[in-house]
């Protein structure tokens, strides 16, 4: 079993506060505390060809927006589920949400107030890392971009999480300040839903797009499917289109029980073999980045061969045996 | 077969001469027109199914079809009257066992046709449903027969065995010593019922928790009233196993550029409520289900994630059956299913994973306040 990666279960947690849940029980929301009592939506940018273009190659963007439309505020989330002292990485994402203008003008239109929000579990030692790169980057001159640090903790015997505010000052909107001051909120998991990120790694994306093909071939009586239209059914990509054209030609080479690649085409295979396909998918869920690079570059594919036992040809079978003793 | 053309002449005939014989059955619910599926299923079923044919013959209400299935020795019917229109059908039979379940095997062929499914509660409280909706009548539960499965044994198939209960709590008390003695978990699959007017017996129905039913001694016009209030109930749980996520995009031009941006508006989810379940270890059931990763009876296959110590569970299932999607998520209290983006989650898929529920993890697992959803209506 694969394990539910820390970093998602913060992003789950944010997009919990600020989605609306309706179950069958209850017609009311039971979650989204953040959406329905205080007005913040969560917005996540589809990373089409031309926003790469915006922001260069190998852009990632934030982990969420959340948006105030009523009080013309807004928050750029990153979550940390690991962070190191002086780490270059998280201080460069601050000052680039902070600083680029381009970066706010594309996720802010109508000149909301922007400010950053980092979210990370209440581990003393990430805590102190984290208040450390963000005092680096507030005394960076220019830099004047509210943050906030929320921290999130398990409560225990529940599963349950508390979130609370560790450090600055929600300026726009005092209700938030208020109640984030006063013990913050406690919010359930939710069934997750942002399974392809630009934090999950390349060989857990290869076994989620195989899942889709399985999906897709079992779904529809295609015989076939153009790249492109089926990248078009993945509502929650947000990769580019040539890093998800090259992950399903490697999924396909990986596991060619689905189908081949031919002429920017999907190929879907007539009888599927699931039981293997399952396997091998699991096995690429749980691999490590060096095996994965290992496979890939050895131009193999998944799953142990079962290697057939050559007949010795010294060795005789029955009948003949005892024709040779008759 | 005769000369039966008309759906009046049919239940006519069966109340004067057949009332006494076993008529079976099937509510069946549908998104298109029936014929249009029978028609597309046939040429791939008279293909496949060892010497069996199926001729589409249409009665003489635009409402009432006839599937005639024959071998060389054998021809059976089955009469179809449409309930409501490309929704709701009833499907009657004289037909052997044997032979319904070929008819079941051309059925499996229909796209976008299915039983409806009831659920184990429903057949459990069956008395007080016939009570609420047809007051002058009772119901007194019979007899249950029950598909079992040890919980260990993943490759034994489940048989099944009848139980002669006199009250729900005798099911209980029979469940939890199995569950407790054997490591079996249950389900119920039929309840036999007796349906009394004025203290008289008028009527002996069988009905399955995926809407199959066997008559005998039962006049059609009331059968047919009772099945009404059955497609309401059924519809109504059709409609809540659909759910989606609300996902709306807006593409904005900044200066030359596009940018593609994506709201999360709502989710709609099934949550149920574990907090009286009936099994303490339900958790590790569901835990080993997870495990088992394909259930090949069902055509589901099922990736588990779990995250490290923190009770919390999610799965991602693949019903290759309908290629639909569906995430399981579950806490101490509570299993939640929830939609993938941007499409809804298929009925067929949901009642497929709730029964698997029932029987692999725990038997009181429901969709709860059934009867509130009724009166709804």
């Amino acid at each position: 079993m694969r394990s539910y990666k820390e970093h998602d279960i913060l992003v789950n947690l944010i997009l919990n506060l600020s989605l609306s849940i309706t179950t069958t029980e209850s017609p009311v929301a039971e979650n989204g505390v953040l959406k329905k009592d205080y007005g913040y939506v969560y917005e996540i940018n589809k990373i089409e060809e031309e926003f790469e273009t915006i922001f260069g190659k190998g852009f990632k963007p934030s982990d969420g927006f959340l948006k105030n439309e009523s009080k013309k505020t807004s928050m750029t989330v990153e979550c940390k589920s690991y962070c190191d002292d002086g780490d270059s990485r998280l201080i460069e994402q601050l000052l680039f949400y902070g600083n680029n203008n381009r970066f706010l003008e594309t996720l802010n239109p109508g000149n909301l107030q922007n400010e950053i929000l980092v979210v990370c579990y209440k581990n003393e030692e990430l805590v102190s890392k984290t208040l450390k790169n963000i005092a680096i980057v507030k005394n960076y001159p220019d830099f004047e971009t509210n943050i906030v640090l929320w921290t999130v903790d398990k409560i225990p015997g529940s599963s349950d999480y508390r979130i609370e505010k560790k450090e600055g000052t929600h300026i726009n909107d005092n209700a938030l300040e208020k109640k984030m001051s006063s013990g913050g909120f406690v919010v359930s998991p939710s069934p997750s839903l942002l399974l392809i990120t630009p934090e999950t790694p390349e060989n857990a994306l290869v076994a989620q797009i195989a899942k889709r093909i399985l999906v897709c071939n079992t779904a529809s009586d295609l015989k076939e499917i153009k790249i492109g239209d089926f990248i078009k059914r993945q509502n929650d990509k947000v990769l580019p289109d040539k890093k998800m054209t090259s992950l399903i030609k490697a999924s396909l080479k990986l596991i060619p029980e689905l189908g081949t690649v031919a002429n920017d085409k999907i190929m879907f295979k007539k009888s599927l073999r699931v039981g293997k396909i399952k396997d091998k998918i699991d096995e690429l869920d749980k691999c490590t980045k060096q095996e994965y690079l290992n496979i890939l570059s050895n131009n193999k594919t998944l799953g142990r061969k079962k290697s057939k036992k050559k007949l010795d040809k010294s060795q005789k079978t029955i009948t003949v045996f005892f024709e040779d003793v008759s | 077969m005769g000369k039966i053309i008309s759906f009046n002449q049919f239940v006519s005939e069966h109340n004067e001469k057949y009332i006494h014989s076993a008529l079976r059955g099937i509510l069946l619910l549908n998104l298109g027109n029936i014929m249009n599926a029978f028609s597309i299923a046939k040429e791939t079923f008279n293909k496949f199914d060892q010497g069996w044919n199926a001729d589409l013959i249409n009665g003489e209400e635009e409402d009432f079809y006839i599937i005639r299935l024959s071998n060389e020795e054998e021809k059976e019917y089955f009469f179809i009257k449409e309930i409501e229109k490309d929704k709701k059908y009833l499907v009657f039979t004289y037909a052997k066992q044997k032979v319904l379940n070929v008819f079941n095997r051309l059925l499996n062929k229909c796209k976008w046709l299915w039983k409806p499914w009831l659920g184990s509660r429903f057949l459990e409280n069956f008395n007080s449903f016939v009570k609420n909706y047809l007051g002058h009548y009772e119901a007194k539960l019979v007899e249950f027969s029950m598909e079992y499965r040890e919980i260990e044994s993943k490759k034994k198939k489940g048989s099944s065995r009848n139980w002669i209960v006199r009250s729900k709590e005798d099911l209980t008390l029979q469940r939890r010593f199995n569950y407790e003695n054997f490591g079996e978990l249950h389900y119920v699959k039929r309840g036999k019922y007796q349906i009394f007017s004025n203290s008289r017996v008028i009527s002996n129905l069988s009905l399955s928790d995926r809407g199959e039913f066997s008559l005998r001694n039962t006049d059609l016009i009331e059968f047919l009233n009772l099945a009404n209030k059955i497609f309401v109930y059924a519809t109504h749980l059709k409609e809540l196993f659909s759910r989606r996520v609300h996902i709306v995009s807006e593409t904005r031009q900044i200066r030359k550029d596009k940018v593609m941006t994506t709201k999360f508006e709502k989710m709609e989810i099934i949550r149920l409520n574990m907090k009286s379940a009936f099994f303490d270890n339900w958790y590790e059931n569901l835990l080993k289900l997870l495990d088992i990763g394909y259930l090949n009876e069902h055509k589901i296959i099922l990736f588990g994630q779990g995250s490290d110590g923190n009770g919390f569970i999610i799965s991602e299932v693949l019903d290759i059956e309908t290629g639909n999607r569906i995430f399981i998520s579950s806490n101490e209290n509570n299993i939640t299913i929830a939609p993938e983006m941007g499409s809804p989650t298929n009925p067929e898929t949901i009642s497929k994973m709730l029964t698997i529920l029932q029987s692999r993890v725990d038997p009181s697992i429901t969709l709860g306040e059934e009867y509130e959803i009724v009166q709804r209506t």
